[in-house]
């Protein structure tokens, strides 16, 4: 075989390993970046985090 | 007590829906299942129903009239409903109901429901108080369904206001909120009929409803005197008809819903010609009628949307000067339109620009645009509480697992063109509704796609990201609703917020309870005249419409108030305007004073 085409199909076989990896980063990445955004920012994400001590304080 | 009247009133106005909806039946295409058939016949009745009611309304409008149209039509829509349950088998599709999806649909509209039993509260600035529910107080109390000339924004076409007017006539202004709650109910049904026609089994199609019901945005657009819901859901029944048409029977269906849809608001117009668009794509991509074929077909969905929106726009057309109304400054060059001055407009348009800015018009602005309406809602008008996380999350998942069928390219196509026009138009989050049907029932693929190509993490994550949408969007919808429902359950509740929240009330309670009161003069542009009872004359709109000649000088309106016929004049200070009697001329007698309104007595003529 040759070594482009092995390469290929290597390229492919990882790829494939890794694609089930990029969808759940793909919802992960989604998920955290709402929930940093719309719950902790919101204003009862702030109150709690403030009760928590965990915001610094104006 | 309080209550019943607009519950009857709303029973009886949905009862005469399935009646007028009922003329459909023979178009109906016969691939529906019986689901489609409820909802399709319920939407379109009502479509149908509020443009009867105006054109008789153009007439006469006043309580009898209304009946004699809704009680023959509920006696139809009775006749209508036992034909079409012949041969429906709830038990059949009861055991495949997934608990937590319908428990949360059946929370929403409770919430619905109760919180539609309110009474109508607000200043101008809620679209409800500034025209929604204005127009059908006037042509009630006129007893004729004619233009507002101070109020532009109430020519627009009103399907679903002139329902309000019936709702009000026999309900009072409860009615209309609690109309809401049939609105939803019908639009969800929509939903789960499309779910059902894009492969999804019952299970999926309730989660799919689900997620629906559970977006804020797709809430607002529900209630509180928005139509937003009935005009998703006729471009939905229009769009999915039209792709899936084989002959001029389906066509002619599609374009009375296309139609519908421009007789509820001036979008429709924007969504009938991509429905036309994309029907006429797909009929050459599948190849199995001739182009011929459609072109008949086109012209007879064009010809009946032109025929059934028509009333709304020759009535603008011959009355205010212009169909569209108020137009657009492009329109400006071909029509020459009353009350509006070229200034007028401008500014208009240059408010809509700016309340529909979203996040820009620029290239990055749309291709960040999914990512904005996630995570960024409020920046976009009526967007607060957004749409939720699945659909970003999983939506693209489903779309790619569904790419070959032909139907859900088309409806690919849609969505990317709809957003395109949206984008360059007037971004308000609601006018994308029907987008996030269509995007939520392709979550649910996508969650079934992760689930299946990613089964360690996926199921957990994706499960997750509906939860989160779910929950988040119920916790917004109970934010929206809490004074709604409080409302609806305490009278002492209903008081002490009416109180707060109607601006003048004071005022109000004198012109409306003062016998002498005949017709008013409303000098500020920005009093919301919702809440008068008794006529009035307000010379200067919220946009500058001008429903007098030299309408801005109030000295020279003032030096003869007996030639208007007015009885008294309001002045108040609202929105850090001053009043705008500054001395008081001596055909005028300060009859009601409070810190921010006076009201004066017109001295009979000498």
């Amino acid at each position: 075989m040759q070594p482009g085409k092995q390469h290929r199909i290597d390229s492919l076989a990882a790829l494939r390993r890794l694609y089930p990896w990029l969808i759940e980063l793909w919802i992960a990445s989604i998920l955290l970046v709402f929930f940093i955004i719309r719950v902790l920012g919101s204003g009862m994400g702030q109150r709690v985090l403030s009760v928590l001590g965990l915001r610094h304080p104006q | 007590m309080r209550f019943l009247p607009p519950v009857f009133a709303n029973l009886l106005l949905i009862l005469a829906a399935f009646g007028v909806g009922s003329i459909l039946r023979p178009l109906l295409p016969r691939t529906l299942r019986k689901i489609d058939r409820f909802a399709i016949l319920a939407l379109g009745g009502l479509g149908l129903l509020g443009t009867l009611l105006f054109l008789v309304g153009l007439f006469r409008f006043t309580l009898v009239v209304i009946l004699a149209v809704l009680v023959p039509a509920a006696f139809l829509g009775v006749w209508c409903l036992v034909r079409e349950s012949k041969g429906f088998a709830p038990h059949t599709w009861r055991s495949q109901v997934p608990f937590l999806p319908a428990a949360a649909i059946a929370l929403l509209l409770i919430i619905t429901f109760v919180g539609g039993l309110a009474e109508p509260v607000g200043d101008i600035k809620l679209d409800a108080i500034a025209y929604h529910f204005l127009g059908p107080r006037i042509w009630l109390r006129d007893a004729v369904i004619h233009v507002i000339p101070d109020e532009c924004h109430a020519s627009f076409p009103a399907t679903v206001e002139t329902l309000f007017a019936a709702l009000m006539a026999m309900g009072g202004t409860r009615a209309p909120e609690l109309f809401g709650f049939f609105a939803f109910g019908v639009f969800l049904l929509v939903a789960a009929g499309f779910a059902i026609r894009l492969g999804l089994d019952p299970g999926g199609a309730w989660w799919a409803v689900a997620l629906i019901a559970c977006m804020p945005v797709v809430y607002r657009g529900s209630y509180g005197g928005f139509n937003d819901v009935i005009l998703s859901g006729c471009v939905l029944v229009a769009l999915r008809v039209a792709l899936d048409a084989s002959g001029p029977r389906e066509y002619a269906f599609a374009g009375v819903f296309a139609g519908l849809a421009m007789g509820v608001k001036y979008t429709g117009i924007i969504a009938f010609l991509l429905i036309l668009g994309c029907a006429f794509l797909c009929s050459l991509t599948r190849r199995t009628e001739k182009p011929a074929g459609f072109f008949a077909g086109g012209a007879l969905f064009s010809l009946l949307a032109a025929v059934v929106a028509s009333p709304w726009y020759l009535r603008n057309w011959l009355v205010l000067g212009s169909p569209i109304y108020p137009p657009p400054p492009a329109l400006l060059l071909f029509f020459h339109v009353k009350y509006l001055s070229p200034d007028a407009i401008r500014s208009l348009t240059a408010v809509i620009q700016k309340e529909g800015l979203g996040m820009g018009h620029s290239l990055s602005a749309f291709l960040l645009l999914p990512f904005h309406l996630t995570f960024h809602p409020a920046n976009f008008l009526n967007g607060p509480g957004g749409v939720g996380v699945a659909l970003l999350a999983l939506a693209p998942f489903g779309l790619w697992m569904q790419r070959r069928d032909l139907f859900v390219r088309m409806l690919a196509l849609f969505v990317f063109l709809q957003t395109v026009a949206w984008f360059l138009t007037e971004q308000d989050a609601r006018f994308l509704i029907h987008l996030y049907v269509i995007l939520a029932i392709f979550v649910i693929w996508g969650w079934r796609y992760a689930v299946l190509r990613a089964p360690r993490f996926g199921p957990l994550l994706a499960g997750l990201a509906m939860a989160c949408s779910i929950l988040y969007g119920l916790f917004m919808v109970v934010t929206f609703r809490v004074d709604d429902l409080h409302a609806s359950v305490s009278s002492k509740f209903e008081s002490q917020r009416i109180a707060r929240e109607v601006p003048f009330l004071d005022g109000f309670a004198y012109l409306n309870s003062e016998p002498a009161v005949t017709k008013v003069l409303v000098l500020a542009p920005r009093f919301p005249t919702f809440y008068l009872r008794k006529s009035y004359l307000k010379p200067v709109g919220r946009f500058g419409e001008e429903s007098l000649p030299n309408a801005g000088d109030t000295q020279a309106l003032l030096q003869n108030p007996a030639a208007l016929e007015i009885s008294h004049v309001i002045d108040v200070r609202v929105d850090e305007n001053d009043f705008k009697i500054s001395s008081k001329p001596d055909t005028l007698t300060l009859v009601f004073e409070r810190e921010d309104q006076r009201i004066y007595r017109v001295s009979p003529a000498l």
